[in-house]
């Protein structure tokens, strides 16, 4: 199970879909090729009426995903693609399959690469998928695509089904997995753990239907199964914020991984198990990914924590206080129904501390 | 690998899910999605923390006061004050927990295995004192040696428990691994297991599935996958996809699941990022 892992990017569609400037398309095709992109899939569909830079045409690593279709195929050709995905929805009351073999020979006039995506490969069987490996061979497809576009394969299906198909399929696989259900990074695991090199992903899974997040992908197989030629995850979080930046999409604060909270502690019992060893409760550290841990005051904070926090400011608590300030913390808190700020801490701090002097006085 | 008849979903969004960083709800966001969760079928809530104070006790006693028929459970550190604390607001059912990994219990507890043993004994001679329902929790069971998770298992058996909790409390699992691990562990654990997933890969949702194959009969969720870190598993994903993949029913119905997953945005002050499965403006079309 040590292999590659060659991603190929979604990122750059849902970029398109959402009218992305070619400008902003520009930056972020640098940053994605840090991170093992082998294509970067673009679908006609998407691609604005008035022009494609030629710049980000000829871009050695741009596959143009099209209907199959000869209208389609001129178009393409015509705008200058030479690596193309023919797109193919199977239908079972379909017995020809003239009109992918039309396709397949018009794309064969001037493509330098092929691909061959069936978008429903999960819903067929083992002879129906089959059926398509002469065409496979007859035209030099470079990579069958197993998509599953309407997200119906949980993993264990994924990896059964993948092991399966490739002992007989003429040319290497690469699975298009969904995440209408929450396991498209699950799945494209599984596509990996059966073999296969190439698997389809996303910046946060962002698409629509959405895809596999592509820095869940990267860092688990990093990180769970110990395979270092994975590329580097200490800038992952601040080149997918930026990447998302550029189609004005805004991260949830606990998104796996790259999410601004993802490395904060509240709990008490967690800060105080994080000041021990971080490995407690951290399954990576947060530099790995380009982050840092956080130590939040809030409601579920506990005396270790403010004691902690206070020694950050060399004040040392000792547990009367830190009892009674506890308190406090978790009443304002529940009051303002979010953690405190520094300023808020130090605030009740002093005036506690005034108040015992005026007292004293 | 079809899971047991009788899979339930204990949902943890009052306890684990509030835990998360900067999230709190107030009383009457708790009510409303309590009695949310509870009509949509939801059998078990794990309502909140007694020891975390006195007000945090109104709160857990006002949702205790509530006509509903789903069961309400308490969280407990093996403390037997913290079990107090849930005893004086009026839970019947308890939940203890101590971690059984080496690696938590020496450089957390800076305690033995035995000790962990005894600690729990002397929790659950409270608790079974009292009448209560039990369940046990399993902190880090994931990075913890199969045997004494086990053993542990066989101790809060002994002393009344009527599940234990295997947490992968890090999110350090994959599905093969979730699997190959639960089948192996339900065959030999003399208690029904419930599965606690964690987000930190993007893995919560899948992780509890393979549990539910390898024929675990309870998992934890919390609603939008509130939690610690990146989260625990949702449950509208693991609702949705039990029926989806295995046709499964668990008793909560799949209409509700957009307006809870809006009760907790709201109340967390985190809306649901559109991409997000199931509940995300994205999905929630072509599936809800």
């Amino acid at each position: 199970m040590r292999q590659m892992v060659m991603v190929s990017d979604q990122t750059i569609n849902e970029a398109l879909r959402l009218g992305t400037s070619m400008a902003a398309i520009e930056l972020m095709i640098p940053i994605l090729k840090k991170y093992g992109i082998a294509n970067f899939d673009v679908s006609l569909d998407y691609l604005p009426s008035d022009g494609v830079p030629k710049q980000l045409l000829l871009h050695p690593l741009l596959r143009c995903k099209i209907h199959s279709s000869l209208d389609e195929i001129a178009k393409v050709r015509q705008m200058g693609f030479s690596k193309v995905i023919l797109s193919w929805f199977h239908q079972p009351s379909q017995s020809s399959l003239d009109q992918l073999t039309e396709a397949l020979t018009a794309a064969q006039e001037f493509a330098q690469e092929i691909y061959l995506c069936i978008e429903n490969a999960e819903e067929l069987t083992i002879p129906e998928l089959t059926s398509y490996w002469s065409l496979l061979s007859r035209y030099r497809v470079k990579r069958f695509i197993y998509q599953d576009v309407r997200s119906s394969l949980e993993p264990l299906g994924v990896c059964r089904k993948l092991e399966s198909l490739q002992q007989t399929v003429p040319c290497p696989i690469e699975f298009h997995g969904h995440n209408t259900y929450g396991l498209a990074t699950a799945n494209s695991l599984a596509a990996l753990r059966s073999g296969v090199q190439y698997v389809a992903a996303a910046v946060s899974g962002i698409g629509s239907p959405n895809h596999a997040a592509m820095e869940e992908v990267l860092m688990a197989v990093k990180h769970l199964w110990k395979q270092d030629q994975v590329p580097s995850g200490s800038s992952l979080t601040a080149d997918c914020i930026e990447i998302l930046s550029y189609m004005g999409i805004s991260l949830p604060v606990d998104k796996a991984l790259i999410g601004r909270d993802v490395f904060a502690h509240e709990s008490g019992i967690h800060v105080d198990g994080i000041t021990k060893n971080p490995l407690l409760y951290e399954v990576i550290q947060p530099e790995e990914v380009g982050q840092t841990r956080q130590l939040i005051i809030g409601k579920h904070s506990g005396t270790a924590s403010l004691k902690i926090k206070f020694l950050q400011w060399n004040l040392e608590l000792d547990q009367a206080e830190a009892l009674e300030l506890l308190e406090k913390v978790r009443r304002l808190a529940s009051v303002q129904k979010r953690p405190l700020s520094d300023l808020e801490l130090h605030q009740l701090y002093w005036r506690r501390n005034q108040m015992d002097q005026s007292q004293l006085g | 690998m079809d899971g047991k008849m009788g899979f339930q979903l204990v949902d943890t969004t009052f306890r684990d899910g509030e835990q998360s960083a900067g999230v709190v709800f107030s009383t009457e966001e708790k009510i409303n999605m309590a009695i949310a969760l509870d009509r949509a079928g939801v059998a078990w809530i794990e309502a909140g923390t007694p020891a975390m104070g006195q007000e945090e006790q109104e709160t857990l006693r006002s949702l205790l006061a509530l006509p509903l028929r789903t069961t309400l459970i308490a969280w407990n550190r093996a403390e037997l004050a913290d079990i107090r604390a849930s005893l004086s607001c009026g839970f019947s059912c308890i939940h203890i927990s101590l971690p059984v990994s080496d690696l938590h219990i020496s450089q957390k507890l800076k305690k033995d295995r035995e000790w962990v043993i005894q600690q729990l004994k002397t929790a659950l001679q409270l608790v079974q004192s009292y009448g209560c329902t039990i369940t046990v929790g399993a902190e880090d069971t994931s990075r913890a040696d199969s045997d004494f998770f086990l053993k542990f298992a066989d101790v809060a058996a002994q002393y009344g428990a009527t599940r234990i909790r295997f947490a992968d409390t890090v999110g350090c699992l994959d599905p093969f691994m979730t699997f190959d691990r639960l089948q192996d562990v339900v065959k030999r654990c003399s208690l029904p297991i419930e599965f606690h997933g964690h987000n930190d890969f993007g893995l919560a949702t899948a992780n509890t599935l393979a549990a539910f194959q390898a024929g675990v009969q309870f998992a934890s969720v919390t609603l939008a996958g509130i939690g610690e870190r990146a989260g625990n598993a949702s449950l509208e994903e693991v609702v949705a996809s039990l029926e989806k993949f295995y046709g499964y029913h668990c008793g909560i119905e799949a209409s509700h699941l957009g307006s809870l997953a809006d009760l907790v945005a709201k109340a967390s002050n985190r809306p649901l990022f559109p991409y997000r499965p199931v509940v995300g403006s994205v999905c929630r079309k072509t599936i809800l």
